[in-house]
């Protein structure tokens, strides 16, 4: 079990600047850290290079990092198209399982 | 690396042999181009296995890929721009960046996310069909025949090759 200290919200400010830098599709990202668990940050990012999905299920990837060490944590990213979070908005597609948008910081370009 | 990551890593590395074959025969744009967009989303996905959780079971997940290699955290950095035959981590990020568009196109090269328009297995459109694969002359092969086209699929190679060296980076 991680021992260190890991501070969630600068760690998800510094993995927000990095993909905003490395992909032109991504128009802003939120982080999500109501009921995240410590070592959990969870991101939507808005994508404009994104092929539209009519599939309704939203599946994030989840991107453990530093896994087995003192620094281990989770990143868990959500690509939606405008579409998707237009539909996520009015309530007709759902979040992931225990995720909320309550609180959501926005980082944009 | 774990048992599923080298699951995955075996069948990108089954697929890109195939790609690699086709292309250097001469075979339709669309069987090279589908091998290539396969490759290049299971290696993906291998890499995505590192934490242990199922992949979305979607055909996307290339440009994420992408999008996480270039956000390797320090020491790693000098390591894995140079893995990727480039001097430092940022100009492996600006690089990223310029091609993520035919990354996103390679992704797209499939069925079920190419919006009933040009993919490499069905004629499109669905209902009333007017195009077949194996004759059409993809965009996305034209942008992969350009300079940084053809260092995509170098970083793809490179990616498969020498999955070992970064799997669990």
């Amino acid at each position: 079990m991680p021992t260190t200290q890991f501070d969630r919200d600068s760690m998800a400010r510094w993995y927000a600047r990095e993909h905003l830098k490395t992909d032109p599709g991504i128009e802003w990202i939120h982080y999500l850290p109501t009921d995240a668990g410590d070592r959990e940050i969870r991101f939507i990012e808005l994508n404009t290079l994104l092929a539209d999905r009519t599939d309704d299920a939203l599946e994030p990837i989840d991107f453990g990092i530093e896994m087995g060490s003192d620094n281990e944590h989770k990143l868990y990213v959500l690509d939606v198209t405008q579409n998707q979070w237009t539909r996520l908005q009015s309530g007709e597609l759902a979040l992931p399982s225990g995720w909320s948008l309550d609180d959501g910081v926005a980082y944009t370009k | 690396m774990n048992q599923y990551q080298q699951l995955w890593w075996q069948q990108a590395a089954c697929d890109h042999a195939a790609f690699q074959e086709m292309r250097g025969q001469g075979f339709a744009q669309c069987h090279t181009l589908q091998f290539l967009q396969m490759a290049s989303e299971k290696i993906a996905k291998a890499y995505f296995w590192r934490s242990g959780s199922p992949p979305p079971r979607s055909h996307a997940g290339f440009v994420q890929f992408l999008r996480f290699l270039g956000q390797i955290r320090q020491p790693e950095r000098d390591r894995i721009a140079a893995l990727f035959t480039f001097g430092r981590f940022a100009d492996f990020q600006n690089w990223i960046y310029s091609v993520q568009p035919i990354a996103y196109a390679l992704e797209r090269a499939t069925p079920d996310l190419a919006n009933n328009g040009p993919n490499p297995e069905y004629p499109w459109p669905h209902a009333e069909p007017q195009f077949t694969p194996s004759t059409h002359e993809f965009e996305v092969w034209a942008q992969l025949k350009s300079g940084s086209g053809r260092h995509l699929m170098r970083v793809i190679e490179i990616a498969v090759e020498e999955f070992s060296k970064y799997a669990d980076t």
